[in-house]
């Protein structure tokens, strides 16, 4: 397993993104990109190489926009870019990572709708964990794994159901609440969960959230589940 | 050189006043200190200027800054045509000689350096005015070319009202020397265009061998001599026309200006910037500055370098897009804001005191729009409102960063006057348009209590610029909040509106005052919420009036759910009817009933429980409407 040094890309990095290099119809050249790049403080380093090939077959195998991509590359990534959460909260990282090494990724899995949405998928990050769609995949993984099992965040990319209205929530930052919601609710229909997710968000404005164990958010968890089906 | 040549240069001379013993002695040219001088500044100012002599026809003023850079045969030509030899060139040396004539001996240097190129910046403007009128009458000619800090602009509406602006041509010629060269829309000469004529301004100097103290502005002319004694006049037709070609300030027979800039130069810097990078840093500060014209389609800016032509779009500066997205969307009925690009607006009254000779102003409002920042916009102007009025140049970018909060970031726009409607400006646009000219300073970068407001308006100008930045304060957060916590805050926004929710205005009292007085609370009981509250109407005159009374959950992220069906309302007065619909009570209430005073309860739940979801953090919203008579 090789290293490789992680770098940022730079906010005024930003501009270089425009409407034809999201739309693949431009490509930018490292002579472009190489004023906008930086590193990071700390030098932290991954695995790409290892991301590098499970990308590359993906996107051979996955037909263009499938949601599917997202559960085959989530856990390589997470695996991929062991790095703390101070690292992975610098929105520079995401967009480097977007832009600079994987834009064909984002162009498969991501149809160009609009300038604004595709913005969102290279150049979004930082508090909106949906937005930046490597960065979305990494946290995910990150807020569901538990060490080596990454079965929840299989479950959770199973069902987009689930990545949408779990993880648009700001409870879905509280690692122990947002793994009993994902687990019990991995089986329910779309009706349950969306209405699970908005009964449990409303009751967190009388309970404390960070005062919850996994084990009692789940038990509040189940009961609500019940009183939704 | 043929024939006609040589008698064109034989026809050129520098004119310089000479100022007599005692007579006013000018360090330098006054006005160059007045406001800042970055590049941006140069744009802003010379924008504003074409702008503002725009003619009443529906073609857009075009501007075309064109960068040229001179050197060997063609560097020699062009000193020929500017009389470098012939009166100027020795004017600058006697200038550099002083003791602050620093600037002016590193043109004379560049000049006699036969490797060293000059820079020419070219600014052509078409569907414009051009130098009408005479040297001795109040005229755009006399204004730019005779006279400091006077301003002879088009109308009420335009940008500048001070003649600064045109000072800065100047300031950026390091031969402190401008050549115009104009075609003329109307006036008695108009056929007889085009008209050229320079004018250098220098501190006051005396030439070698010659007693004369000379004053320090000077013309390539043809001096005539009248009553008064010599004056400068402008060379006209084909003999302008010669001359222009030669001094790269020819221009197409549209009416307009061109105005060339001898050895452009930044006096904020040092070193000299690509022309390449001039001409991007001109591209982004007119957009910057002017997208409501250029959206609007009243102005047209390219910028040409001899290897490129930009067009300055409002496409080509993302920075702006999110400002040109509120400004598009500004008459959205939508006073919320839910997700990233959502525009929401609201009106913000305005009220003007009479002007100065009495005569009664209109009250009116400017339109405040506002777009929820999504983190893929660029973030250059993030949290500020962009200023404007009926000239398409944002005044300023008024930071308004203490309104936004944890991820509620946004981009404003207030258009004022003309540029507020979509359609023909009513009266009252108009005369905010005049009376915010009026409020700004010679920068024109701030809409404040001037010198000029005072001249032009009786008392209370002070507060009505005071009232109108409360308002757009109070009216941006009532946009950014999330509606989740309308106790105390929304509440007492709502009341500075006179639009209550959705739905259009009908109240023809003064929209600056507020139309209802609002209390209002609620708990939660055990198993359900008793809601009690007393709405008061203001005004005297109306013929009834209505309001909604809902519950709303809310998430701990504040978002909104579906509403909480209200059981019952319980009114105090008569004259009020309660219906009941989608769960939310209906009040309506006759023309007698001043004030109401309610109680009710929701739906009970016995089940109700406070860690599953059932019982959380409620809104309490009453949205009320006033029916006034109708205004013949």
């Amino acid at each position: 397993m090789t290293e490789t040094e992680l770098h940022r890309l730079t906010e005024d990095g930003r501009r270089l993104v425009g409407q034809s290099f999201m739309k693949g119809e431009a490509t930018l050249t490292d002579e472009q990109l190489d004023e906008y790049i930086e590193p990071i403080p700390g030098h932290p380093t991954a695995d790409l190489d290892r991301i590098d090939s499970s990308v590359q077959q993906v996107v051979q195998e996955y037909p263009e926009y499938d949601t599917a991509i997202d559960g085959a590359l989530a856990e390589e990534i997470h695996r991929g870019l062991d790095i703390t959460r101070r690292t992975a909260g610098d929105p520079g990282l995401w967009h480097w990572l977007a832009v600079v090494r994987y834009p064909e990724l984002i162009r498969h899995r991501w149809e160009y709708r609009s300038e604004e949405a595709m913005r969102e998928k290279f150049l979004g990050a930082g508090s909106d964990l949906y937005s930046n769609a490597i960065h979305r995949l990494w946290w995910i993984a990150e807020l569901t794994s538990r060490d080596d099992d990454y079965s929840t965040t299989d479950a959770v990319f199973a069902n987009q159901t689930m990545v949408n209205k779990v993880f648009d929530r700001w409870f879905a930052r509280y690692r122990p609440a947002v793994r009993a919601m994902c687990d019990e609710l991995a089986d329910e229909p779309s009706r349950v969960i969306d209405e699970t997710t908005r009964r449990f968000n409303h009751a967190l404005t009388n309970v404390q959230l960070e005062g919850l164990s996994e084990n009692e958010a789940r038990e509040m968890i189940r009961q609500i589940v019940a009183e939704s089906r | 050189m043929d024939q006609e040549q040589i008698q064109i240069n034989e026809a050129v001379n520098w004119f310089f006043f000479s100022g007599g013993p005692g007579a006013p002695r000018y360090g330098d040219d006054p006005t160059k200190h007045a406001v800042d001088h970055d590049s941006e500044a140069f744009v802003r100012e010379v924008l504003q200027n074409a702008n503002d002599q725009a003619l009443s026809n529906d073609d857009p003023v075009e501007v075309t800054f064109r960068f040229v850079t001179l050197t060997g045969d063609e560097k020699e030509e062009f000193l020929n045509g500017l009389g470098w030899d012939d009166g100027l060139g020795e004017r600058m040396q006697a200038v550099a000689d002083t003791h602050n004539g620093h600037r002016y001996e590193r043109v004379v240097e560049r000049v006699n350096d036969s490797d060293a190129e000059l820079r020419l910046l070219i600014v052509e403007d078409r569907n414009t005015t051009g130098l009408t009128g005479n040297w001795d009458e109040d005229s755009n000619y006399a204004a730019l070319v005779r006279d400091e800090l006077y301003s002879s602009k088009q109308d009420d509406t335009a940008g500048g009202s001070y003649g600064l602006g045109k000072s800065v041509l100047w300031t950026f010629s390091g031969a402190s020397t401008v050549v115009f060269n104009s075609h003329l829309a109307h006036g008695e000469r108009e056929g007889e265009s085009p008209r050229l004529i320079g004018r250098s301004k220098f501190p006051t100097h005396q030439l070698q061998g010659d007693d004369t103290t000379y004053q320090g502005a000077g013309w390539l002319c043809q001096p005539i001599e009248t009553d008064e004694g010599p004056r400068p006049d402008s060379f006209w037709g084909e003999r302008a026309s010669r001359l222009a070609e030669q001094l790269h300030v020819e221009r197409p027979t549209v009416s307009g200006t061109s105005a060339m800039v001898v050895e452009f130069q930044d006096p904020t810097r040092d070193e000299r910037p690509d022309v390449e990078d001039l001409a991007q840093e001109f591209v982004e500060a007119s957009v910057k500055y002017f997208w409501p014209a250029i959206y609007r389609g009243d102005l047209d800016i390219t910028v040409e370098t001899p290897d490129e032509t930009l067009t300055a779009d409002v496409e080509s500066v993302p920075a702006i897009r999110p400002f040109v997205e509120a400004y598009d969307e500004r008459t959205t009925d939508a006073q919320t804001l839910a997700d990233p690009g959502d525009v929401a607006g609201l009106d913000i009254p305005v009220e003007i005191p009479p002007r100065a000779d009495g005569s009664e102003t209109p009250d009116g409002s400017v339109r405040l729009s506002a777009r929820l920042a999504s983190p893929a916009d660029d973030d250059a102007y993030l949290n500020s409102v962009a200023l404007f009025r009926g000239a398409g140049m944002v005044v300023k970018y008024y930071d308004q960063s203490r309104v936004a909060y944890g991820d509620r970031n946004f981009f404003g726009v207030l258009a004022a006057g003309e540029a507020r409607p979509e359609g023909t400006p009513s009266k009252s646009d108009r005369e905010i348009d005049r009376f915010l000219r009026f409020s700004e300073p010679p920068e024109h970068d701030e809409w404040e209590s001037t010198e000029n407001l005072r001249e032009q308006y009786q008392r209370g100008f002070r507060t009505a610029l005071d009232n109108m930045f409360g308002t757009l304060r109070d009216g941006l957060r009532h946009l950014i909040s999330k509606g989740g916590n309308t106790d105390s805050l929304s509440d007492n926004v709502l009341n500075r509106f006179p639009i209550h929710g959705s739905g259009n205005p009908r109240s023809t009292t003064s929209p600056a005052e507020p139309v209802f007085e609002i209390d209002s609370s609620s708990r939660f009981d055990g198993d359900a919420w008793t809601i009690s509250g007393r709405i008061k109407v203001l005004p005297e005159e109306f013929e009834g009036w209505s309001a909604d009374i809902s519950l709303t959950g809310v998430g701990e992220d504040g978002s909104r759910y579906d509403d909480i069906p209200i059981n019952d309302v319980e009114v105090e007065q008569s004259g009020v009817t309660v219906s009941y619909d989608d769960g939310s009570a209906h009040l309506v209430a006759d023309e007698h009933v001043y004030e109401v005073s309610f109680s009710g309860r929701s739906h009970p739940d016995e089940a109700a429980d406070l860690v599953h979801g059932d019982v959380g953090a409620t809104q309490l919203e009453i949205l009320a409407e006033l029916q006034t008579p109708e205004e013949d």
